[in-house]
């Protein structure tokens, strides 16, 4: 794709409030986004910040099973669904003609069904001279909140077997918009890959936490993702997991590199944060001396001390 | 021919090299296409260290597209997109990365400045594993419609399969349940899913499950990792009971498979000895027994290599 | 009887094709005249919603039933409320030969059928060029499943 125009890049990092932003992305799943998300929002909140983790990964959150938390106050994603009312239906056919998905049907005259998808753009409402058309809302999916005192999650849940995970994701970062102001600092963490749900979740962040592992795999899909950051000049830096696999870390320094982005060593796959990741139990809470909470406590460390004035 | 997807909500629990070990076990007894469908990372080529025979561009995208000298700056078109995709204050600028195509913002604007044109938004990739062929998508760096790009793949691995007298195509999918996993299942016969013995990959897998039932395909689960932890292992099979989900295999992990990885090798062909290349030799036995017990409405029977 | 034979040309003499939606032509045959109105598909390159397209536009012109290789849940739907008889398993042979057997052997409704053969080995005619092998499966196919 061509450069993005500035325009663009300058709405993708707006935000309207001053809490700074980290996102935990990586390209690659099972790469241990979520462990980084989960394991540095604690560590956040063990330094007296109060912390946000938004789990935008709609399609398979677990963040909630990481931190043993409950999800509570639901709040539905709805979008806008088409209903064709045959009374005041002129049929004259603009909707048919304007649906880009093709997912009107017109059996008999006068007689408009929703057959297909729908993804709520309205166009057929628009064109509609006869006002013949009404608004139902449909569920796509919802948002979630839990947790207290200082670490409060947010997560966003598409219902299976729909596909408008990034309208999920786009509520999602709404409601924590309209609460920022009551974080010191805000942890976005993203579903796998490139996708636009991965773009949505990363907007306005002030640093990216590009996760991955040693294996060929993981240097493949760091290499998208870094690709995708320095495409909307998001600032980045590499956090290597699973370090104790026999992979080529030079390799993952040399993507970086090329990036002008600083590569971390952290957490080998060991007993300690296993038990962590199976029990719901933050490696920093859970074993706070174990060199995972430690690589943990150093990363907040640097993230307090640059980013909370 | 039948397609069996292989897919598993959560990412990184092992599909794209059970994809390809099944492949190559497979493969053996069968004349067979693999296809590629995580477009936003396809990596099953990696672990088959497949070679690029052919590679194209993908236009199977629509993004509106504004006219500068036309537009007069009403702002009518930000006001009716859904998708908060057009931005600027006096003049609109499209964020492509959220535009739909839908038109919605053409059928507003009254100086007709803009257009929906289709645009490129990934590559095809037709690349040789020994003697199988390998159908991979890749989405553009920014680009959206993965799942279009999806039905693309699905649609070249079938001409090629015909082509080839392929009577199977095995689809490593994406993970998560969007709309890159829906168009993956579309047309599928038969849903292989990964799991291991997590808390969040039973979540994961619960999910999906409820999206492949939506299909009514029939669906077994492959427990991987299986050993790595005992009430993990529990959880996942009692999930499996209750909802009367067959579990197809269970498989040991194993601490070469990586180092195996960073070799290039499979380690079903290099150490076929290990615990983890049986359970995946019965796997792909059992497989081969499923594709040839037929579903309703569904009687093509697999061509045989000979 | 006004029958839809899904084509990849505008006459009899042309290959069928046994898709719905992405079949380049629509063949409309009245079965009783033998008169063919051939109407091009515009959507058979659509992104989306090919199917439900080609319905709408077989709907219009007035088919009553469908002659095709397979059609998608979404499509049926469609056909089903227009009233469409749909008969599945269409050969890649010409369309004259198609509709020859198809006159001479009317075939079972998809529904129907569908309904007669549960638990049976059904039969669908796969994608155009598909088939080494396939030929033993359609002509049964086209004699319905009782």
């Amino acid at each position: 794709m061509d450069e993005l125009e500035p325009e663009v890049i300058e709405d993708f990092h707006h935000t309207p409030f001053a809490t700074p932003i980290i996102g935990v992305t990586g390209g690659k799943g099972g790469v241990g986004k979520t462990t980084v998300a989960v394991n540095l929002a604690a560590a956040l909140a063990a330094h007296g910040l109060r912390v946000a983790l938004v789990d935008c990964d709609v399609d398979a959150p677990n963040a909630d099973i990481l931190l043993g938390l409950t999800l509570a106050d639901e709040v539905p994603v709805t979008v806008t669904r088409p209903v064709f009312s045959p009374d005041r239906c002129t049929d004259c056919g603009q909707c048919l003609s304007v649906c880009r998905l093709h997912s009107l049907f017109r059996p008999r005259a006068g007689n408009i069904t929703l057959m297909g998808e729908c993804n709520g753009c309205e166009a057929c409402f628009l064109v509609c001279p006869a006002d013949a058309i009404d608004r139902e809302q449909r569920r796509i999916g919802a948002i979630w909140k839990g947790g207290a005192d200082s670490l409060t999650l947010y997560t966003g849940r598409l219902d299976p077997g729909l596909e408008e995970g990034t309208l999920v994701v786009r509520r999602l970062r709404e409601r924590v918009a309209a609460e920022a102001d009551r974080f010191d600092i805000i942890v976005i963490d993203t579903a796998p890959g490139i996708h636009c749900n991965v773009i949505e979740a990363l907007k306005g962040v002030s640093l990216a936490i590009a996760v991955t592992e040693p294996t060929p795999l993981g240097s493949h899909d760091l290499d998208l993702i870094l690709s995708l950051l320095a495409m909307f000049r998001v600032r980045g830096t590499v956090f290597v997991n699973r370090a104790d696999l026999p992979g080529k870390i030079d390799e993952i320094e040399e993507l970086a590199a090329r990036r002008g982005m600083g590569v971390e060593i952290g957490l080998p796959l060991d007993r300690q944060l296993l038990d962590s990741y199976v029990h719901g139990v933050p490696v920093v809470h859970l074993h706070p001396h174990s060199s995972a909470a430690m690589t943990f406590a150093g990363i907040a460390g640097r993230i307090t001390g640059e980013f909370i004035p | 021919m039948k397609e069996i997807v292989i897919l598993s909500g959560k990412g990184g629990v092992g599909k794209s090299s059970l994809t390809a070990a099944l492949g190559t076990l497979l493969g053996r007894r069968h004349s067979l296409v693999l296809a590629d469908t995580d477009v936003d990372a396809p990596n099953l080529h990696l672990v088959l260290g497949a070679e690029r025979l052919e590679s194209s561009p993908i236009t199977a995208s629509e993004k509106a597209f504004v006219d500068m000298d036309r537009c007069v700056g009403c702002g009518l078109c930000t006001d009716v997109c859904r998708f908060d995709a057009i931005i600027g204050d006096s003049r609109p600028v499209i964020a492509r990365y959220s535009c739909e195509g839908c038109g919605a913002c053409a059928i507003a604007c009254p100086e007709e400045a803009i257009t929906i044109r289709q645009v490129t938004n990934g590559r095809l990739d037709i690349m040789a594993a020994g003697d199988h062929r390998v159908v991979s998508g890749s989405l553009d760096i920014g680009a959206s419609s993965s799942g279009r790009l999806v039905d693309v793949v699905k649609r070249r691995a079938r001409e090629l399969a015909g082509e080839l007298g392929a009577g199977l195509i095995l689809t490593d999918g994406p993970p998560g349940i969007g709309c890159p996993v829906i168009a993956t299942l579309k047309g599928a016969d038969h849903v292989v899913l990964v799991t291991e013995p997590t808390p969040s990959a039973l979540s994961d897998l619960g999910r999906v499950v409820e999206v492949v039932q939506g299909f009514h395909l029939p669906l077994g689960v492959v427990l991987n990792r299986a050993d790595i932890f005992a009430d993990g292992r529990g959880q996942v099979l009692r999930y499996l009971d209750a909802h009367r989900i067959e579990l197809l295999a269970e498989i040991p992990y194993d601490p070469e498979l990586p180092r195996a990885l960073a070799r290039g090798e499979l380690a079903v062909t290099a150490r076929p000895d290990a615990p983890s290349s049986l359970a995946i030799r019965a796997l792909g036995k059992r497989i081969s027994d499923l594709i040839q017990r037929n579903g309703p409405g569904r009687a093509i029977s697999l061509k045989t290599m000979t | 009887m006004k029958l839809c034979i899904t084509a990849s040309g505008p006459d009899l003499d042309s290959t069928t094709d046994t898709s719905f939606g992405r079949a380049p032509w629509l063949l409309i045959v009245d079965t009783d005249s033998m008169a063919v109105g051939a109407v091009e598909n515009a959507s058979a390159a659509a992104r989306q919603g090919a199917g439900i397209a080609a319905a709408q536009l077989i709907a219009d012109h007035g088919a009553e039933a469908l002659l095709t290789g397979r059609v998608g849940p979404k499509a049926r739907a469609a056909l089903d409320a227009a009233g469409i008889r749909i008969y599945e398993g269409l050969a890649r042979e010409t369309v004259r030969d198609a509709l020859r057997r198809f006159m001479q052997n009317p075939p079972v409704a998809d529904r129907a059928a569908a309904a007669a053969a549960t638990g049976g080995g059904g039969c669908r005619g796969r994608g155009p060029g598909q088939g080494r092998g396939q030929g033993r499966g359609q002509g049964q196919c086209m004699r319905g499943r009782r």
